[in-house]
């Protein structure tokens, strides 16, 4: 009686991913097609240089933007423990904007409450995600993987990418960056975040003409074309994540044997710094955000030296700052040493 | 053993799954069912949805060209149309292959109608949409479909796999050099139709999509419509 059962139910959850998977592209897709009222795709305007003098000194020279994992919701929903990290990173890099308000799983920054079908549904989720209740966000998950994997494919990449890119620059606007200007932009992509940072560097290069650099907290990345424009990647994985590594098991961009993928290509240039995070998940508790029980009954403070090598990286957005390991930070602050290459 | 009952509307899809579902199997019985009296238009219905299906999973060479929703609707059913009179005159061709090469008697339209059932796995094609994976699911729909050709003309003109082999592959290889030599004008139309039905004056390649958006920004610094 009970296995029969267990395969309705099975079949019935494939048929469920299916259909979310297939209509997957078509948000992006009818966006670009101008079949969405809301908004039609605009390419970005890039402001001419300002002549009065008195406004030419730039309010900050430095500008990051935060994209979440694919459990976003929308743009002003951040996890309490994301909240925090960027508010210790904020308080440590003066000069320097962040931007944490973008929804990178959609084109114009519409969250999943905002106007659209089955806003209701992703209100409900919401709602039972602030009560700890988490079963139904695993459907939030599944719609944003998918949206990573639209991202991440060559058919509808170069949509969706220059959806994100648009959501990217508008961040970047609201806190007062001039494209054209030529500051620094760094991108911290957590999860999916990763690749929708690399995917929007495609266009954010030729749009800004500044330094791309992006932090990848566990970022799952396919052999994306958008490194040819990024200046560095530094990607911190977790010694207890496999999650971070489906992106080099799935992509075959990113295995050895293609050194021509734009990946590999990238890694020869000496662009990608793979960090190791510590003992960390993907997921927090325990993951690049938030001390566990278990971490803090042995003292580790993995997440703590995670935000030191962030401050680090982002302290520095012209140089390549050489770190392999977050614990090196550490013993580097002991030693009075210079992480700079 | 297959019933071909179209009485009615409910029957007639019932008929056409269950014939699908034996193609898909790789039954040869759903195959000599086919060469039965009644079963044209269960063999056209079967393309019409294959192609449609097949337009759906490729729809992003449509969105990419920003073709309206009316019009979207149009492409596919246009692309049902087009699937019909392609395997029509690959039917024609393996069954004109079969009947000079292996001197084979059996009359064209029951030959034609097989091969339409061996589309049947082409009904999943809109599995194309899924990225990452739909690339791939793709391909393996096209090779399920050919074997399927080889297990229906296997069935229905008595051959053996080879000979088969040899027929479908012949077929496809006269259909490739038709397309570039006399067919010229035939292709020519079909792009003609294609666009009129789609509404667009030329076709953005997906794969230019990337060099043709970072050419227009670099164009235009002041923004607009892209």
């Amino acid at each position: 009686m009970i296995i029969p059962l267990i395969f309705q139910l099975l079949g019935i959850g494939l048929i469920i991913i299916l259909a979310v998977g297939v209509l997957s592209p078509f948000e992006s897709m009818g966006w670009w097609a101008g079949w969405s009222e809301e908004s039609k795709p605009e390419l970005p305007e890039v402001e001419p240089p300002q002549e009065t003098p008195g406004n030419t000194e730039p309010e900050f020279n430095h500008y990051v933007v935060y994209l979440s994992g694919i459990g976003a919701i929308s743009g002003d929903f951040l996890e309490n423990y994301e909240i925090a990290f960027l508010d210790k990173v904020e308080a440590r890099v003066p000069g320097t904007a962040v931007v944490r308000d973008v929804f990178p799983y959609s084109m114009n920054n519409n969250g999943l409450t905002g106007h659209r079908a089955f806003k209701s549904l992703w209100q409900r989720i919401k709602d039972l995600k602030l009560k700890n209740k988490q079963m139904l966000a695993n459907l939030v998950m599944l719609r944003n993987v998918f949206q990573v994997a639209v991202s991440a494919d060559r058919r509808y990449g170069p949509i969706y990418n220059f959806g994100t890119c648009g959501v990217i620059l508008d961040g970047l606007r609201r806190k007062g960056y001039r494209v054209g200007s030529g500051i620094p932009v760094t991108l911290i992509g957590y999860s999916g975040g990763g690749q929708v940072s690399v995917g929007a560097a495609t266009y954010l290069g030729p749009v800004l003409k500044a330094p791309i650099l992006i932090i990848s907290l566990g970022g799952v990345m396919a052999d994306d074309p958008g490194f040819v424009n990024v200046r560095h990647l530094y990607h911190f994985h977790g010694q207890k994540d496999p999650v971070q590594s489906l992106g080099q098991i799935l992509y075959a961009g990113r295995w050895s044997i293609l050194p021509q993928s734009p990946w590999n290509k990238a890694k020869a240039e000496g662009k990608i710094t793979m960090i190791d995070a510590g003992p960390v998940t993907h997921q927090d508790p325990g993951g690049y955000f938030l001390q566990s029980e278990e971490q803090k009954e042995k003292g580790e403070h993995t997440q703590d030296r995670l935000i030191d090598a962030i401050v680090e990286i982002v302290n520095h957005p012209t140089e390549v700052v050489n770190i392999t390991s977050v614990e090196q930070i550490s013993e580097q602050d002991d030693h009075k040493g210079s992480p700079l290459q | 053993m297959y019933t071909i009952d179209t009485s009615s509307f409910f029957h007639f899809f019932q008929t056409l799954w269950s014939l699908a579902t034996g193609a898909m199997r790789l039954d040869p019985a759903a195959f000599t069912a086919m060469d039965t009296s009644g079963t044209g238009l269960l063999a056209a219905t079967i393309l019409f949805l294959a192609g449609v299906s097949e337009a759906l999973g490729q729809s992003v060479v449509l969105l990419a060209n920003r073709v309206k929703p009316g019009r979207f609707v149009l492409s596919l059913l246009l692309n049902g149309i087009l699937f019909i009179v392609s395997a029509f005159i690959w039917g024609a061709t393996i069954w004109g292959i079969a009947t000079l090469v292996y001197h084979t008697h059996e009359p064209f339209t029951g030959v034609m109608k097989s091969v339409a059932l061996s589309y049947a796995p082409l009904l999943f094609s809109f599995l194309t949409l899924l990225p990452y994976m739909g690339t791939f699911i793709n391909r393996l729909l096209s090779v399920w479909s050919f074997l399927a050709v080889l297990v229906a003309l296997e069935a229905t003109m008595s051959l053996n796999i080879w000979q088969a082999l040899v027929c479908a592959i012949f077929g496809f290889v006269f259909l490739l050099v038709l397309k570039y030599t006399l067919g010229r004008p035939f292709i020519a139309l079909e792009h003609w139709i294609r666009r009129a039905t789609a509404g667009v004056s030329s076709t953005v390649e997906v794969k230019d999509l990337v060099e043709k958006i970072t050419e227009q920004i670099v164009e235009n610094p002041k923004g607009g419509k892209s």
